[in-house]
């Protein structure tokens, strides 16, 4: 609680944006109350340009000294993050230190991992290291390439967004045995990641599958332990779930970056969080479990209600359960105000019929004047612009 | 008994650039990332090395978190650790 406290008056004291804040507020900057503090959102935090930037770091900030990056914009939103080079590697070492740990990953072990397609012009980056493919090969859908260029390398381990890790699923044939025998470790982030893909990829590559969620605001907030828990990086980020439920919106005060510091930050992804807790592996640390679908995703309705698209996406969660991790992946678009389109990426084509009835069954109940088209597909290709699949998607 | 020696060796063998540093100058309050340059990567490699030393796990330190950048702490963090171990 004392970095907290620390950096919440760090920031307060001097970051223009806070002042703002405190201002706004009536809050006295010498005595804060953290309950008090109000929480910033995506569309706040991008709309202030500059003024997000500490006093201290606005001479580095000018002159280029300092890390960028942008977010993916996966929420639609894409904003710039800048670190400074120290507190951007404090905040990546815990990771670090836990991949080694839980499950033998080094550095020194060869990576492949992929970018987003806006980082750089070309495709693909190889040392003796690192295989750096450009998500715009997935999304140009060269698989037969991608496949080459992991036969070339042979990585130990590999960083993939679920939605690619179902396409190699899709391809495991023709990836080289010789690649999936040497592949120890997948490290999962990006998007939601479901039970049945995760054991989908353990299957194919029987090796070790982690998720890791986290951002380029705060780089890493929770990593999955061997017990399958996803145990908060407390050095990084102090995590709350708002709204006093169990579970709500997720939001981060950062612990390291002190260039922007985000306090009180509503990711706008839903989870909960069980603190009081015995993992096996020994963590101590808070539990997070990550609900699929965004806190801003809503369902219009006809007469101009709004549902949270949470609604229909627990129909899926609940048929995937009962059907056994019949669903690897899906994706709903709301073309109309009464017309879905679902796309389904299925286990066993043969489960078609069930898993449609199923489904269909559950949402006419539930939302009885829309109407519902299903698509079958083998893989769902990731966004061209933000290199991710989004569970829902409102047209409307 | 943990040798400071011992230890300013193993930090020294990690270090990436060491033309532009010098052994004896690693000292309990430096810090591995503001003065000898370590990236999150290195640091691994650092801990790696010790636990392999020491038959140690630094995550069973409480204070881990505060302790893994500055050189006394973490040479103080493989005493305690060692002492622990041999039920001291």
């Amino acid at each position: 609680m004392d970095k907290l406290k620390s950096m919440v008056e760090y920031a307060y004291q001097k970051v223009p944006l806070y002042f703002q804040l405190a201002e706004q507020a009536g809050l006295d900057i010498n005595n804060l109350e953290y309950e008090k503090l109000p929480i910033v959102s995506k569309d706040f935090f991008i709309e202030k340009g500059s003024s997000v930037i500490s006093s201290e770091y606005m001479g580095a900030y000018i002159q280029g000294k300092l890390l960028y990056g942008r977010t993916s914009g996966s929420t639609g939103k894409c904003s710039e993050v800048y670190w400074d080079r120290i507190q951007e590697q404090k905040s990546l070492f815990k990771l670090w230190y836990y991949r080694k740990k839980y499950y033998g990953i080094t550095p020194r072990d060869k990576l492949c991992y992929f970018y987003p397609a806006d980082e750089g012009s070309d495709q693909v980056f190889m040392d003796e290291r690192k295989l750096a493919i450009s998500k715009d090969l997935v999304v140009q859908e060269k698989i037969s390439l991608i496949l080459k260029y992991l036969s070339d390398f042979e990585p130990d381990w590999m960083i993939l967004q679920p939605s690619f890790a179902a396409i190699l699923c899709k391809y495991s044939s023709e990836i080289p045995k010789k690649v999936i025998e040497k592949i120890k470790y997948i490290e999962m982030t990006g998007e939601y990641l479901s039970n049945s893909l995760k054991e989908k990829v353990r299957g194919i590559f029987s090796c070790d599958i982690a998720n890791q969620y986290g951002s380029k605001e705060v780089n890493s907030i929770a990593y999955e332990c061997p017990q399958g828990n996803m145990h908060v990086m407390s050095d990084n980020v102090y995590i709350e779930i708002l709204g006093g439920k169990e579970q709500g919106d997720i939001c981060v005060t950062s612990l390291q970056n002190k260039v922007m510091p985000f306090i009180r930050y509503n990711m706008e992804d839903k989870g909960s969080l069980c603190v009081n807790h015995l993992c096996g592996c020994g963590n101590p640390c808070a539990i997070l479990e990550l609900i699929a679908g965004r806190s801003d995703d809503f369902i219009k309705g006809k007469d101009g209600t709004r549902i949270h698209a949470y609604a229909v996406l627990s129909i899926f969660h609940h048929v995937n359960a009962i059907t056994d991790g019949g669903i690897l992946q899906y994706q709903i678009i709301q073309k109309e105000q009464t017309l879905f389109q679902i796309y389904l990426v299925l286990d066993e084509i043969e489960m078609r019929e069930e898993i449609e009835y199923l489904l269909k069954i559950r949402l006419k109940e539930r939302f009885s004047d829309m109407r519902f088209d299903f698509h079958i597909y083998s893989h769902l290709f990731p966004n061209k612009n933000t290199g991710k699949i989004a569970c829902f998607i409102c047209e409307c | 008994m943990i040798d400071w020696e011992d230890f300013r060796e193993i930090v020294w063998n990690n270090i990436e650039k060491q033309e532009l540093f010098q052994k004896e100058k690693i000292l309990p309050e430096t810090n591995l990332m503001e003065d000898l340059q370590f990236d999150s990567v290195a640091m691994i490699t650092l801990f790696s090395d010790i636990e392999e030393k020491w038959g140690i796990d630094f995550t069973d330190l409480e204070d881990f978190g505060d302790r893994f950048d500055v050189c006394g702490k973490i040479y103080e963090g493989i005493r305690l650790l060692r002492e622990k171990g041999d039920g001291g």
